[in-house]
């Protein structure tokens, strides 16, 4: 029998809405869409990268001299497990990841 | 202030993006980047990602400390159980394994020491812990095997903790010490 997947946190499933319908967004951004600090911010999606809920991707810099940034984006993988974690019956089995 | 205050959270991001695990690596340069970008509130950004960069550390430590550990432990608690074991396979004949019992003793901490510091140089604090502390816990565990078998005296304790502190831990420490100053040596002359 297959192992469940583990569910999202809701730290989690607000950085994935945070990404949801948008295009690719830097750290930064989803921090500030969240509210999420970076000691809080980057283990979440280094995790949600790994299970392949988002991908990732390093964008040239806006203003020359800038180091490129890295910039994520929601996966098919993302919106799925988004959109099961938002069923009324779901929301209430969500643990943390 | 903010001046300080700038140059504080540099030198943090700039510990919190050293040698990162290379599975990091990656995950480093983006926080490092996204620092870069940031107009203000840059000492806390700078703090969370230490925070996280020990985490990614924490997990790659532990499971290093648990095997140098494991092994320190085995290897080095075998040797009093041969010395038991020869003399008590040889009663009537003088004890000539005792006679190495000094070698044994400043050379298997210093061997390891060596090998510790030569292997993994590029984690001395841990290994120096790790490494000092392993004769302290053959020794507790010697103590409970010989004394649940046939007794053993305070004074014996005092003596092992006494040749422990005096000769085992400090020898593992140079054994590691000559390892570092033999890498430093390399690298010197790589450099020439």
């Amino acid at each position: 029998m297959p192992a469940a997947p583990r569910k999202l946190s809701p730290q989690s499933l607000a950085v994935l809405d945070a990404l949801h319908g948008r295009e690719w967004l830097y750290g930064l951004e989803v921090s500030a869409a969240t509210g999420l600090k970076s000691g809080s911010l980057y283990p979440i999606l280094i995790r949600l990268a790994d299970r392949g809920l988002l991908e990732s991707r390093w964008l040239e810099p806006e203003r020359p001299g800038r180091p490129a940034r890295h910039a994520y984006r929601i996966t098919g993988a993302g919106r799925s497990a988004l959109a099961e974690a938002r069923r009324p019956s779901a929301s209430l089995a969500l643990g943390g990841i | 202030m903010t001046e300080r205050r700038n140059d504080l959270a540099a030198a943090i991001m700039a510990l919190a993006t050293r040698n990162p695990p290379a599975a990091r690596q990656e995950w480093a340069y983006a926080m490092q980047a996204e620092f870069a970008a940031l107009a203000t509130g840059r000492l806390p950004w700078a703090l969370g990602c230490l925070a996280t960069s020990l985490r990614w550390r924490a997990a790659g430590e532990a499971g290093y400390a648990a095997a140098l550990a494991a092994g320190l432990v085995v290897v080095m608690a075998a040797l009093p159980l041969v010395i038991a074991a020869s003399s008590a396979f040889r009663p009537g004949e003088p004890k000539v394994v005792f006679k190495l019992l000094p070698m044994v003793i400043v050379g298997a901490p210093l061997l390891a020491g060596l090998v510790v510091g030569t292997w993994r140089a590029d984690r001395k604090l841990l290994s120096a812990l790790v490494l000092g502390m392993g004769p302290q816990v053959i020794n507790l565990v010697v103590f409970a095997v010989r004394g649940s078998a046939i007794g053993s005296s305070i004074a014996d304790a005092l003596v092992a903790y006494l040749v422990i502190g005096t000769m085992m831990t400090p020898m593992s420490f140079v054994g590691l010490l000559t390892a570092a100053g033999l890498r430093r040596l390399r690298t010197v002359r790589i450099a020439r």
